[in-house]
Parts: C-alpha cells; sequence; structure tokens
C-alpha cells in the first residue's frame, strides 16, 4: 500500500470520476477507454457486474459501485458512460457519472492513515481538493477488489 | 505533591478518558467528516484540518464495539510522537461535548475501569475524579493499527 501511495504521489494527470455521488481518482494513463453506456449489456455475473460491453473483441464485465463502494445491479439515467481499465491483460469497467481530469498540482496528498488501512481496501491514499477529501486508487486495487483478478497471496 | 494539567475528554455520554494539556492542538467544534469506505467501524471518517487529513478516531465505538448515539460530534486534534525524536503526527478524536481542562495529582492515581476490559490496551494509567476513573490515553498506541488486533 505504502509502494502505490509512492507512486501516485509521483503521478501527474489524474482523472476524477464521478460514480454515484462520491469521487474517485485514478491515474489517468491508466484509463484506456470510455465507451458510452448505451453500449452495455445488463445481465449481472457471478462477480456482481451490472453487464458487459462488447470491447476490442473481448466481453469486458462492467461494474456499478454505490457511495460505499457496494456493487449495484441496476442502472439509471445519470450514468453516461463506462471507464475501461486493463489489468495486467484482463479489462474491466466502471460506470460513471462524470469524469474531469485533475492535475497534481491541484492535490495534497496523504497515505491512509495507519489505523484506517484494511488488507482489503480498495484506496491507495487520500487527497486534499477544495476542501475536500477524494480518494485515490489504482487500477490493480480496481481489480482486486471487484475480483477481476486475485492477489499474489490469493494463489 | 506534583499536579499537571490535562484534559477530560467526553468521548461519549458515558466514557470519559483524558490526555496531557499539550496533547490536544486544535478543537474542530463542527467538523466536516469525509467517509472512507473499507476501514474500521470505529474509524470510517477523516477529517481536514491544517491542510493534513486526519483520522477521525471513534473510541467510544471501539470500546462499544457499536457506535454510540451522540447529540453532536466534534473533533479534537491531538498531536503524538511515533518514537521519541520523530516528527509529530496528528490525529482526530471524536468527543461528545468540549474537553475540559482540569488538573491531576499524583494522589488520583487509581485503577482502571473493569468495564469495558478494552480500557487496558489503550491507557497507560488512570486517575480517580468525582469518583470515577478517567484513563489517560497512550496516543501513539489508538493511532497505530493496533486496535484492530485487540
Amino acid at each position: 500500500m505504502i509502494d502505490d501511495y509512492q507512486i501516485l504521489a509521483q503521478t501527474q494527470a489524474f482523472a476524477m470520476l464521478t460514480m454515484d455521488g462520491s469521487s474517485l481518482l485514478v491515474p489517468q494513463g491508466q484509463i484506456i477507454s470510455l465507451e458510452p453506456v448505451m453500449d452495455l449489456r445488463q445481465s449481472p455475473s457471478g462477480q456482481g457486474s451490472l453487464g458487459t460491453m462488447r470491447f476490442q473483441g473481448r466481453s469486458v464485465p462492467i461494474f456499478r459501485l454505490n457511495d460505499a463502494l457496494e456493487k449495484q445491479q441496476s442502472l439509471d439515467a445519470e450514468h453516461r458512460f463506462c471507464v475501461i481499465f486493463d489489468c495486467r491483460g484482463t479489462y474491466f469497467g466502471l460506470l460513471c457519472r462524470q469524469m474531469q481530469p485533475v492535475n497534481r498540482d491541484q492535490l495534497i496528498l496523504a497515505p491512509i492513515p495507519v489505523c484506517m488501512r484494511q488488507a482489503d481496501m480498495v484506496f491507495r491514499a487520500l487527497a486534499i481538493r477544495e476542501k475536500a477529501v477524494i480518494k485515490l486508487t489504482n487500477t490493480l486495487a480496481l481489480a482486486l477488489y471487484l475480483g477481476i483478478v486475485k492477489g499474489e497471496s490469493d494463489g | 505533591m506534583a499536579e499537571t494539567t490535562a484534559w477530560l475528554l467526553a468521548l461519549d455520554r458515558d466514557l470519559y478518558a483524558a490526555v496531557g494539556k499539550a496533547e490536544i492542538v486544535h478543537f474542530l467544534e463542527q467538523p466536516v467528516f469525509f467517509d472512507v469506505p473499507g476501514s474500521p467501524f470505529y474509524c470510517r471518517r477523516v477529517v481536514v484540518w491544517q491542510n493534513r487529513v486526519l483520522p477521525a478516531l471513534d473510541l467510544a465505538a471501539w470500546l462499544h464495539g457499536k457506535i454510540p448515539q451522540r447529540d453532536r460530534a466534534l473533533v479534537a486534534v491531538t498531536v503524538y510522537q511515533d518514537s521519541p525524536g520523530s516528527t509529530l503526527s496528528y490525529g482526530g478524536l471524536i468527543l461528545s461535548s468540549m474537553p475540559l481542562q482540569i488538573q491531576v495529582a499524583d494522589e488520583q492515581a487509581c485503577d482502571l475501569p473493569q468495564r469495558p476490559r478494552t480500557w487496558q490496551s489503550i491507557a497507560i494509567s488512570c486517575f480517580a475524579r468525582e469518583g470515577q476513573p478517567v484513563p489517560i490515553l497512550d496516543l501513539r498506541y489508538i493511532y497505530s493499527d493496533a486496535l484492530m488486533l485487540v
């Protein structure tokens, strides 16, 4: 988690994803595509995805997370696109309402306080932006959290 | 008779604790909390103070094993060192009311409260005030990952 923090701290360009109500910052370079939500085929899977989308010839699982980061199985009209990530060659997507570029110099980064860290936590850092705190993550942390890939300790 | 100044902290309606006078540097009377999903139930939120992100630790929740009812929640900004000579670290402690500055004498030393038993993990000593034991908090310990392991 600390290594991830140091990498995030050196990242210059982030994307702020607004999913339901809350926002999440990810390194902009880790987003491989934005796809319109109209291409989503709703068909819940065992992984808890909302559905799938065809992208570069693959069927990509798409997830919707609420503010508590729980997987949701319904779509609402506010979700306009899917952000597609590539984790070790496995694609997955997150439903988003908005995406906004954010530069590193707009953020004051901080590690997750030690007393709050959990092994399965999706966040890798916190950032102050315009008096608010936004959570930071990366593709691998998201993929592990969503069950797209397994951690090394999981085999 | 040695006397020292301390802060008496209301962790909730029933639980009181104390820290040294120098261990609190600020109070946020109307804190703005930000949720951090996935963190422990007793420390699910953070606050911003002087461009720092501080954990908002609810010790009463940890001691009771559930989030207590509060009419209001304010945050004491506490300062501690992870080890002697290390840089200062800051943390937020959720309180039910404004702390009270009190004088504590050596003669007031007493045993820790029997309940909750977990007081023993987080207190460095205890004193009696108005017939009630008041544990003195080990700030370095409570802001470490140790509470998850108790």
